[in-house]
C-alpha cells in the first residue's frame, strides 16, 4: 500500500478559490451566477501528529498574483489566511478534513480622486486613502484527492456560519510535497 | 518539477482577476453603528417604498465581511426636505422627492456627508410625475436603484466596473446583485473585525472584546486544538493507569 501522500510533511501549491458562491454578479444586468469570480490562492501546508490525532496548519496568501490592469493601481487587495483542520477520515486515496480558519481581507488605497460619468454628467469621487482590515473565523470542510506525486484539496469554507449574512467560497488546491520540488 | 513550475506559471498568466475599482462619495468617516435602521417616509411616493427596500437591503446585506447591518422602518418623522438640509445628525432617510423636473430622468439621488463628528445620509426618490418617476419603471428596476442609492448613502461613490451595482448605469436588469467590486468597496468601509467586538462566526450571543489583541486572538485561535490535545493526554494518562 502506498504511502498517502496527505502525509508528506510539507506541501506548496496555488489554487482557485471562488468567494460567495451564488451571490455575485459579473454582468451589466446584475444576474447572480455559481462561480463568477476567481482569486488564486498560494498555500502552504504543513502535517502533523499529535496524541494520534492527524492535522495540519495551512497558510494561504491571496492578491499576491498581477490583477488586470484596465484600470490604475489605485487600491490593492490582499488576502490571508491561516487555518488548522483535523483529518476525519483516511482511505488510500482520499481522506477528509474539517477546521477553523482566521482571515485577514486587507484593502489598502493609495488615495487621490477620479472622474467619472455621474448619468448625468461627470463628478468627482474619492479614492480611497487607508488600509482598511477585515478580521474574521471561518469554517473549512472538504476532502484530499492523493496523486502519489501531488494532491488536489477541494473544499468549503463558511463565512459567518452562525449568523445571517453567511456565505461560502469553494477551493481547490494543487499541492505538491516541498520533498518532490526538491526542497 | 518542471511540470509542477509550469503549472504554476500557467496560473500565473491566466490567473489575473479584476482589479477595484469602487470609489467613495466621502474621504471622511461612514456610519459609525454597526446597525443602521433606515427611516422611510412613503409620503407622497407614487410606489410603496416598504415593499422594496427590504430586498435592497439585504443586497448590502449578504456581505458576511462588513460589520454593518441594515434594517429599515417607516415613519413620516423623518422628511426628505429636512434631511436635504442635514437636520438628522446619524438618521439615514429615504423618501420621495416631488421637486425633481419633470424631463429629468434622473430616478432618484443618494449622499452622505460627515460634518462635526455627525453622518447624514439620504435617498431621494424621483415622484415628480415626469420621465424619471419611480413609477415608470418596475419591480426590479426599483429594487435595483434603491440598492444603488442605498450604497451611495452608506458612503460609495461610482465605480468603474461596469459589473458593479455602483456603476452609474445598467442593461436589462434579471437580477439585483453585487459584484466582487461592490462587495470590497462596503467591507473597506465597514470592515468585521472579530477581534474588536463583532460577532464570533456570526453567532449573535458570541461578541470579542474591543481590546483583544494579537495575543489573545491566536490563544482564541489554538484553544480548540490545545483542548483537544489536553482531552487525548488525559484520556492516554488513564489508560496506562488503568
Amino acid at each position: 500500500m502506498k504511502a498517502f501522500a496527505v502525509k508528506r510533511n510539507s506541501v506548496l501549491g496555488m489554487g482557485f478559490l471562488s468567494p460567495y458562491v451564488g451571490e455575485l454578479s459579473n454582468s451589466s444586468s446584475s444576474a447572480k451566477g455559481s462561480f463568477v469570480e476567481l482569486l488564486y490562492p498560494i498555500s502552504y501546508k504543513s502535517y502533523g501528529n499529535a496524541f494520534d490525532q492527524d492535522f495540519f496548519w495551512k497558510f494561504s496568501l491571496l492578491g499576491l498574483l498581477p490583477e488586470a490592469t484596465d484600470e490604475d493601481d489605485s487600491i490593492n487587495y490582499y488576502q490571508l489566511q491561516l487555518s488548522a483542520s483535523l483529518l476525519a477520515f483516511e482511505s488510500q486515496f482520499y481522506s477528509l478534513f474539517y477546521g477553523v480558519g482566521l482571515s485577514y481581507e486587507i484593502l489598502k488605497g493609495n488615495g487621490g480622486s477620479v472622474v467619472l460619468n455621474n448619468g448625468s454628467g461627470y463628478s468627482t469621487f474619492q479614492r480611497p486613502s487607508d488600509t482598511s482590515t477585515a478580521q474574521y473565523f471561518y469554517l473549512e470542510f472538504g476532502f484530499i484527492s492523493d496523486f502519489d506525486k501531488w494532491r488536489m484539496d477541494t473544499s468549503v469554507q463558511l463565512d459567518n456560519p452562525l449568523g445571517d449574512k453567511r456565505s461560502f467560497s469553494f477551493l481547490v488546491e494543487f499541492l505538491f510535497g516541498l520533498d518532490q520540488m526538491g526542497f | 518539477m518542471r511540470k509542477q513550475i509550469g503549472f504554476i506559471f500557467l496560473i500565473v498568466i491566466f490567473g489575473s482577476s479584476k482589479l477595484s475599482a469602487f470609489t467613495l462619495l466621502s474621504s471622511d468617516p461612514a456610519w459609525s453603528a454597526d446597525e443602521l435602521t433606515i427611516q422611510v417616509n412613503n409620503t407622497g411616493c407614487p410606489v410603496d417604498l416598504m415593499t422594496y427596500i427590504p430586498a435592497a437591503l439585504e443586497v448590502w446585506n449578504v456581505v458576511s465581511t462588513a460589520k454593518l447591518k441594515l434594517s429599515a422602518l417607516e415613519t413620516s418623522s423623518y422628511t426628505i426636505a429636512n434631511a436635504q438640509s442635514f437636520s438628522y445628525p446619524n438618521v439615514a432617510v429615504i423618501g420621495c422627492d416631488s421637486s425633481f423636473s419633470s424631463t429629468d430622468t434622473t430616478v432618484g439621488s443618494g449622499l452622505y456627508d460627515y460634518s462635526s463628528g455627525a453622518s447624514y445620509g439620504y435617498v431621494r426618490i424621483n415622484s415628480s410625475g415626469g420621465s424619471g418617476d419611480i413609477g415608470n419603471y418596475g419591480s426590479t428596476t426599483i429594487k435595483y436603484i434603491l440598492a444603488h442609492e442605498i450604497g451611495h448613502m452608506l458612503n460609495l461613490g461610482h465605480s468603474s466596473d461596469p459589473t458593479a451595482l455602483m456603476y452609474y448605469s445598467f442593461s436589462s436588469l434579471a437580477d439585483v446583485s453585487l459584484a466582487l467590486d461592490d462587495i470590497r468597496g462596503y467591507t473597506y468601509l465597514y470592515p468585521k473585525s472579530e477581534f474588536e467586538g463583532d460577532y464570533f462566526l456570526g453567532c449573535g450571543l458570541i461578541k470579542g472584546a474591543s481590546s483583544m489583541g494579537m495575543g489573545s486572538t491566536l490563544v482564541l485561535f489554538l484553544l480548540p486544538f490545545l483542548l483537544g490535545i489536553l482531552i487525548r493526554l488525559k484520556a492516554s494518562r488513564t489508560t496506562k493507569l488503568s
